[in-house]
């Protein structure tokens, strides 16, 4: 996990110094002269070479320190610490949706395949999938908060106030999570195993959830691991959409001025999360498949 | 110290709202402020810290200047500078030394006296390089501050600066407890004191601002018990939280919603004079825009009333001056009028009888409805013969473009705005100087003449506003002649506000203005 990092610091750390236009110009006022912008980026260190800054930051980072936001100079940590804890909550909300849901959707689909059921299940699968965040957000909140006065538009606070984000943020996930398990289920339930449980007289309830799903799920896992990190980056739409104080706002915002120390510290942070769900990806693996032992 | 033009929207908009509720008789009584409630206010954007020295962005300062206030203050409907924290000022002779009177008796949050003393320690917080203040170029005149006694303070400015009062109205230098910055540090933005209406509770990032109001405020105790700021960064999910009720007044309408809501007698829609000029700047040093007779015949060909009836629903104004209609020593001097028949006879009288081809740089979703405009013009362009090739970039990388001295830029047009936040037009045509040609400032037009250069320099000089004016008027003549730019409009400032939410006034400055007679009629 620390060399992948390693590599994600590196590879944040150009990217973003090679799009074009740097923070001491961009948050410049109408009065800065060419010294005042000088003047700034000395102060920032901007002006040294790019090894060396990238030096400071590692060194800093070791230590602890992950500097002062350009755009506000409020300490990164500071600002990182105010918004992560949001993202995650919406994260987990939004999973446990898109598994609660899509889960479902997948096994109802694939008990009884072809049926009415099962074809209703995999359109509305198919517009979660394709519907923008966007839309389907703004969508929500004019039918739950406009109309029908249900649910708060936007902000964070109640558990009320994260039904509709989470929904709008799992729909896509849950999507492809419904098709995965379906599939997924279907090649199961041929297998020679299940014919047999079923021909010895096992009800069918056990037949499904005992003996079927239990093999089915190894796939729908790993996609649940990867969905996370479709997540993490869709939370960028949902969170403008719903005013959510999470990271993605944070970090489009601070690309847009090129504020160099949030980028970094955000997608250090991101790509540090989803090593982490995969992490536990891969132990849940064993749990549910004893055959697989990790060395 | 509301401008009548203020006071007849504001009474227009009660009229319009009595008229919704049907009760007329009304109308006319002197209607008793109801003390109380929470003002629940969204804007796009969040203070990026709450410490006027070190936040950029308006309106997001609107908020941070309800804690922290400045000396002096721009009138809401514009022009006319007002007292604040200082009650009055004057001028030495040769124009260097203004001498303030500060407002007595007046304390910060914490106790801390407001004093000479403390209006030294502002202005040098915010010149110290070490503060790294965003506005520091813009106070750099101020080469150092004296205090005379308890409520006498002087600011000596390095050569006379006539706009130095109104430019003090600028929020990043408004005063900030010397105790609490100094306790702090660089913590200061995690607890603000200032001497404003309301006092800082918590500012919880991209979430909410809270603050109280201030019993022992100066200017009157605020009806309001506080106010609640919560930034919702999409427009249509921030239209929406008003209409759901949650909030009391949003920013920043786009004119087909401002229609909608307007048809609804639960909201009014606010439409305060604005300040921000809108143009297509051309570099006067390619090819076809050296000749004068080329960039007129732009002017000309391009209809800015078609532009603003249909796509702004008639809620800007047409540029007839570099200098917003709102701003101080503002004249009308000449718009240009859409006839696209003079505009061909230029172009050919200039030899391009066939047109030109020409790039037009520019960053959507900066400005209102930009997309639209830029898409206009092409249109207007091509009728007379000028194929403009719009070239759309990320706003950060359109900067990095326009960064760029003469010799090196690729730029021929570029669609941009200014603001002007001190509503002086010193601000507004300082650009148009060669030391201002970018990257030293923000001239892409690489536009100027000496004439006009030596007016700009001496209109600063004069602390005779009589002379100052006559020297601002000449050069608004000279830039509308010399037409470096597309002349386009003002950009207008729509918001909305629930009905029963009464004395709610944004300022010229697009900031929230006298929050402290505010209040809500539930």
């Amino acid at each position: 996990m620390v060399p992948l990092l390693l590599g994600v610091s590196m590879v944040v750390f150009v990217l973003i110094r090679l799009i074009p236009g740097d923070p001491a110009e961009l948050l410049a006022s109408q009065w800065a002269t060419a010294e005042d912008i000088a003047l700034v980026r000395r102060a920032w260190g901007l002006d040294r070479p790019l090894p060396i800054q990238y030096g400071v930051f590692l060194g800093n980072l070791l230590r602890g320190d992950l500097g002062r936001s350009v755009a506000s100079s409020v300490p990164v940590s500071t600002e990182i610490a105010a918004r992560y804890p949001a993202t995650l909550v919406l994260a987990v909300a939004s999973m446990t949706v898109a598994i609660g849901v899509g889960g479902a959707a997948g096994i109802i689909s694939a008990r009884r395949p072809y049926s009415w059921l099962d074809n209703g299940a995999m359109v509305l699968a198919l517009v979660g999938v394709s519907a923008p965040a966007f839309w389907a957000g703004l969508m929500l909140i004019l039918l739950f908060s406009v109309i029908l006065g249900w649910l708060p538009a936007s902000g964070m606070g109640s558990l009320r106030h994260l039904v509709l984000p989470a929904v709008t943020l799992g729909s896509v996930a849950a999507g492809v999570i419904a098709r995965q398990t379906r599939s997924s289920m279907l090649d199961v339930l041929s297998q020679d195993y299940i014919r047999t449980a079923r021909s010895k007289g096992v009800a069918e309830a056990a037949v499904t959830y005992r003996h079927a799903l239990k093999n089915a799920l190894i796939p729908v896992v790993t996609i649940v691991g990867l969905q996370f990190g479709t997540l993490l980056g869709g939370s960028v739409v949902v969170e403008s959409v719903f005013a959510w104080p999470g990271m993605g706002r944070l970090l489009v915002d601070a690309v847009l001025v090129r504020d160099y120390p949030i980028v970094q510290a955000a997608v250090l942070l991101f790509a540090a999360t989803f090593a982490c769900i995969n992490l536990l990806v891969d132990m849940l693996y064993g749990l549910l498949d004893p055959r697989i032992r990790y060395e | 110290m509301r401008t009548p033009r203020v006071a007849a929207v504001l009474a227009v908009l009660t009229g319009v709202t009595l008229l919704g509720f049907g009760s007329l008789g009304a109308l006319g009584a002197p209607v008793k402020p109801k003390p109380g409630g929470w003002l629940v206010l969204s804007l796009g954007t969040d203070p990026p810290i709450f410490d006027s020295a070190l936040a950029t962005g308006i309106p997001n300062l609107g908020i941070i200047l309800l804690v922290s206030e400045t000396l002096t203050r721009i009138s809401p409907g514009g022009g006319e500078v007002l007292p604040a924290l200082a009650v009055s000022w004057s001028v030495s002779s040769d124009g260097k030394t203004w001498t303030f009177k500060l407002r007595p008796g007046v304390r910060f949050h914490d106790g801390t006296p407001f004093n000479a003393e403390a209006v030294k320690f502002n202005v040098e917080r915010i010149l110290d390089p070490a503060t790294r203040a965003p506005a520091r170029p813009a106070f750099t005149m101020i080469d150092r501050v004296v205090p005379v006694d308890e409520t006498t303070v002087q600011m000596i400015t390095a050569g006379p600066f006539a706009p130095l009062p109104a430019q003090l109205a600028y929020a990043p230098i408004a005063m900030n407890s010397p105790t609490q910055v100094k306790k702090l540090g660089a913590n200061y933005f995690t607890a603000p004191v200032g001497t404003g209406p309301f006092k800082f509770v918590h500012h919880q990032k991209g979430r909410e601002v809270r603050l109280v109001a201030n019993k022992e405020y100066w200017g009157g105790v605020p009806y309001l018990e506080g106010v609640l700021m919560r930034p919702i960064p999409e427009t249509a999910a921030r239209i929406m939280a008003l209409e759901a009720g949650e909030v009391d007044a949003v920013y920043h309408v786009p004119p087909r919603d401002a229609a909608r809501l307007r048809a609804n007698p639960k909201f009014a829609v606010l439409t305060p004079p604005p300040q921000r000029k809108i143009f297509i700047g051309m570099n006067v040093q390619w090819g076809p825009f050296k000749d004068k007779r080329v960039r007129q015949a732009l002017n000309y060909a391009v209809d800015k009333k078609a532009i603003v009836d249909k796509i702004f629903l008639g809620l800007a104004k047409i540029t007839d001056s570099p200098v917003p209609h709102t701003g101080y020593g503002y004249f009308p001097i000449k718009a240009y009028e859409y006839n696209p028949a003079r505009a061909r006879q230029l172009l050919a009288e200039a030899g391009y009888p066939n047109g030109f081809r020409a790039t037009l740089h520019y960053g959507p979703g900066r400005f209102l409805l930009d997309t639209e405009v830029v898409e206009a013009v092409q249109f207007y362009l091509a009728a007379v013969g000028v194929k403009m090739e719009i070239i759309r970039m990320e706003w950060g990388a359109y900067q990095a473009v326009l960064r760029k001295s003469v010799q090196e830029s690729d730029v021929q047009m570029f669609f941009i705005g200014w603001g002007l936040p001190t509503l002086d037009a010193d601000l507004a045509v300082k650009d148009y100087t060669e030391e201002a040609w970018a990257p030293g400032g923000l001239n892409n037009m690489y536009y100027a003449r000496d004439d006009l250069t030596r007016l700009i320099l001496a209109q600063r000089f004069f602390t005779d506003s009589e002379k100052r004016l006559y020297a601002l008027r000449k050069i608004q003549e000279i830039i509308m002649e010399d037409a470096p730019q597309i002349f386009l409009y003002t950009e207008p400032q729509i918001h909305a506000k629930k009905a029963d939410v009464k004395d709610f006034i944004i300022s010229v400055t697009e900031m929230v203005d006298q929050v402290h007679r505010t209040w809500l009629d539930r």
